[in-house]
């Protein structure tokens, strides 16, 4: 999953805000104060739906379009790209601990078991 | 004033090569003290460059007449003449040490600027995508942001608007007091501005890679800020707390409950099981040889010493023989003076 541009993201907050699926119209009319045409609008939305974000149905003559994820699993996803992507060693997060392999946790839990005496479990 | 030049080159040379030996032979008294270790491997690194910088400038001062920090600016009219082809072979050196001074510099901070731009770009685009549908929880008087996902993860994003972050998996798998101690040991690196460290190692290895004691300072500074942040939180919850936490975050992706395997990130080659095992056996007071800590203390006070002496006189060198040389309106000037070498 990118990350969306300007007018993208600011379709999709709306979306995810929105109680049931939009037409465009009615992204237009949420938008009101950017001052774009209904054409701009309808493209997005388009690329949006082409790119997996949006799921639309069509009644009579008339799209109407609802977000394919919910936004808390796209923060999500960011959050794991942002981490992925990040230098290593990173200086742009720090992380608490990076992800290990199964052997290595098979020795950690050793290595806990070891030193850990039972009642303190 | 040309026996300390020596010896800073010297330095240069020695430690670049001999620098990591050094430090890891203090690897013991760095495991008791990461702190003093992170000392270590901020100062020598930057009294690397300083020294090789000090070298450069005092020797253009030198070579250019000894005429200071003009005799400087003087040095670098002459350093261009010589590129644009006017032929003055004495000015060659001088020119020389000047360009290879200004050319670290300038990657030094071409570096600087790229990693703090990725850096920004980094954490905006984190600030705009993941932070507006976060929650933010109070914990134990810290303000505590919650991203809804299954997979156990907590990471700090350090700067203005600095941040703790957990998933909703850290939640629910960590009891809570392990919760608490993950956001002491986030807290700590907040406090502590580790990023810092760590960042400035990361300029001084991508801006010289061919230095073994620069290529290895950001790998041993990301070490000692975690052991750092280990410490601070084993302090207020118990080390064996710690060391649980860190094993149940770090094998966390791996469980049945968290479909999404994270790909990155497991290739560096971790250094969890070496954490956890600094933080459940018996704290030992350091050991080990003192003259390796001895020399990895002295030498960056040295180097600043040596520093100072070689660039002062080029700072306060009275640069008057060149200006009268080079302000031909002022009458003064019409008779040539003694300490003027520059092309006429």
């Amino acid at each position: 999953m990118r990350n969306l541009g300007p007018l993208e993201s600011a379709v999709m907050s709306l979306l995810w805000d929105a109680d049931g699926p939009l037409t465009a119209r009615q992204v237009l009319d949420n938008l009101r104060d950017r001052g774009l045409a209904y054409t701009t609008v309808a493209t997005v939305l388009e690329k949006l739906h082409r790119k997996q974000w949006l799921d639309r149905e069509q009644l009579g003559r008339v799209w109407f379009y609802r977000p394919r994820v919910q936004s808390s699993e796209h923060a999500a996803s960011l959050m794991r790209e942002a981490l992925a992507t990040s230098n290593s060693p990173r200086t742009t997060f720090l992380k608490f601990v990076d992800e290990i392999s199964d052997e290595e946790a098979a020795l950690l839990r050793e290595l806990l078991d070891d030193a850990t005496p039972p009642e303190e479990r | 004033m040309t026996p300390l030049l020596l010896g800073l080159s010297a330095y240069a040379v020695a430690f670049a090569l001999l620098g990591p030996h050094l430090l890891h032979a203090c690897a013991h008294q760095q495991r008791a003290a990461p702190r003093f270790g992170l000392a270590l491997w901020t100062a020598l690194p930057t009294s690397w460059i300083v020294a090789v910088l000090a070298v450069g400038l005092a020797a253009t001062a030198q070579l250019s007449g000894g005429l200071g920090l003009a005799g400087l600016l003087h040095a670098c009219l002459r350093a261009l003449q010589v590129i644009l082809g006017v032929h003055h072979p004495d000015d060659v050196p001088a020119a020389l040490a000047l360009c290879g001074s200004l050319t670290i510099l300038i990657r030094l901070g071409t570096v600087a600027y790229r990693q703090a731009r990725h850096d920004h770009k980094q954490r905006k685009a984190h600030r705009r995508g993941v932070s507006s549908s976060m929650q933010t929880v109070h914990r134990g008087g810290r303000l505590i942001s919650i991203v809804d996902s299954p997979t156990p993860a907590a990471y700090c994003v350090p700067g203005r608007r600095s941040a703790i972050v957990l998933t909703t998996g850290t939640l629910r798998q960590l009891p809570a007091r392990q919760v608490d101690a993950v956001t002491t040991h986030e807290h700590a690196h907040l406090r502590g501005r580790h990023h810092l460290f760590v960042a400035w190692g990361m300029i001084l290895a991508t801006a010289f890679p061919f230095i073994p004691l620069l290529r290895s300072a950001p790998h041993e500074l990301a070490r000692l800020v975690e052991w750092l942040a280990d410490d601070q939180a084993g302090r207020r919850h118990g080390r064996a707390l710690v060391a649980r936490a860190l094993a149940t975050m770090a094998a966390g992706p791996h469980s049945p409950a968290s479909p999404q395997p994270e790909a990155a990130l497991t290739v560096t080659g971790s250094n969890v099981l070496d954490r956890v095992r600094r933080l459940i056996e018996p704290q030992t007071k350091a050991r080990g040889a003192r003259w390796p800590v001895s020399t990895a203390i002295m030498a960056p006070i040295l180097v600043l010493a040596a520093t100072t002496a070689v660039l002062l006189p080029a700072v306060t060198a009275d640069p008057a023989p060149l200006c009268q040389g080079q302000q031909p309106p002022t009458p003064i000037s019409t008779r040539p003076t003694p300490g003027e070498t520059g092309p006429e």
